[in-house]
């Protein structure tokens, strides 16, 4: 016969530290098994919004971080691409507001009008275009074109109504033709 | 015009659709240490998610409260299986009933005794009911009277079960699945000694 007390003023403890360093164990090969999965999906978007490789690993590094310092959070292994995406997506757009633009019209100014005019063309005019627009517009335009993720996924992924996803990438879209093509219209001129 | 813009766009985005993650990004990963430092930034949610989030769950929680004042003129009286109190949480947690033993009778020297014998039915998913924390077999699925050791605590928290330790400690959450040890006691209940996480 257990003696019933004496188990219960062993409790706390014993139970607590007998089991944490298995559960840690535990969490952590999923962890790293479910995040080097989505590493390269993860980086390319990050790269694509903020433009700069270097900082692409820098913020899928702290996404990485963000993710296991929360991963009691995390109830569905299911959900984790669309949990792990969501951090990226905010880490994404913390850099960007520290930042503002100054990354961007830095990397502009940096090319002189020759080597423009010897880039790869009009991709690399749409490429400057995308550099330009909002943050959140960059977001979109990533989510919906380079994941191909639906309405409903790119709300999810960034905490908006699916109304506004649809509002964001109709004015996002206007605005990169727009950049796009007076890109294409002022290249023309200088070319004549 | 319009489509050499989607041919742009297109080929843009293929383009940037094969970068792959460097492998020095995947070292850093993995060098990611097992304990980091907390942070108060929950998903990363950003400064104005986070205080609507707390707002809201503050709000809910009051409202939650008051119902249950209302109807029941108090939610800290009952006993043994009680409604626990609570620690302090990143978000107002809500009680869940527990079965816990009484209060000590022993010497402090009769604590090291802890009995190590599997729950027969094999390891139980934590689950709540109700306003009740339960503990399911997996194979059977028929809920047994388990006896958690003074001081276990439940509570539900951003929707989300928790166990909680004397100590306040987070051991298991919802939907973990458990094996446990301990013995079986007088009245038929297993008193749970010790567990292990075999699921996360």
């Amino acid at each position: 016969m257990m003696n019933r007390t004496a188990v219960a003023r062993r409790g706390d403890d014993a139970l607590v530290t007998s089991d944490s360093t298995a559960s840690v164990a535990t969490a952590r090969d999923a962890f790293e098994r479910l995040t080097q999965r989505q590493l390269d999906r993860a980086y390319r978007f990050a790269a694509t919004i903020l433009g700069d490789e270097e900082e692409a690993q820098d913020a899928v590094h702290d996404a990485a971080v963000r993710a296991w310092t929360h991963w009691a959070g995390l109830r569905e292994t299911d959900r984790f691409d669309a949990w792990f995406d969501r951090i990226v997506v905010n880490v994404c757009r913390d850099r960007l507001r520290q930042a503002g633009s100054r990354r961007w019209m830095a990397s502009l100014d940096e090319r002189s009008g020759q080597e423009v005019a010897e880039s790869t063309g009009d991709r690399d005019l749409l490429a400057r275009a995308l550099a330009q627009l909002s943050t959140d517009h960059k977001i979109v335009i990533a989510l919906k074109f380079l994941e191909d993720q639906s309405v409903e996924e790119i709300a999810d992924r960034t905490g908006v109504r699916s109304g506004t996803v649809k509002s964001r990438l109709h004015y996002a879209l206007r605005e990169l033709r727009a950049g796009y093509e007076a890109a294409l219209r002022s290249g023309s001129r200088s070319d004549t | 015009m319009k489509g050499d813009f989607e041919d742009e766009l297109g080929a843009l985005m293929s383009e940037k659709a094969r970068l792959q993650a460097p492998a020095a990004l995947r070292l850093r990963v993995s060098a990611i240490p097992d304990k980091v430092a907390p942070s108060d930034d929950r998903l990363g949610l950003g400064a104005t998610t986070r205080a609507i989030a707390v707002c809201s769950v503050v709000l809910v929680a009051a409202i939650v409260v008051a119902s249950a004042w209302l109807r029941f003129g108090s939610v800290s009286g009952a006993a043994t299986p009680s409604t626990l109190p609570t620690t302090a949480a990143s978000t107002a947690p809500i009680p869940l009933t527990l079965d816990t033993e009484a209060e000590w009778s022993l010497p402090p020297s009769a604590g090291l005794i802890c009995p190590q014998a599997r729950y027969g039915p094999g390891p139980v998913r934590v689950a709540k009911t109700g306003s009740a924390m339960v503990f399911i077999p997996r194979v059977t699925g028929v809920e047994e009277r388990l006896v958690w050791p003074h001081g276990y605590t439940g509570r539900v928290v951003d929707g989300i079960a928790q166990l909680l330790s004397p100590s306040g400690q987070i051991v298991a959450h919802e939907g973990d699945l458990l094996e446990l040890g301990g013995g079986l006691g007088p009245d038929g209940a297993f008193y749970v000694c010790s567990i292990e996480i075999v699921q996360p």
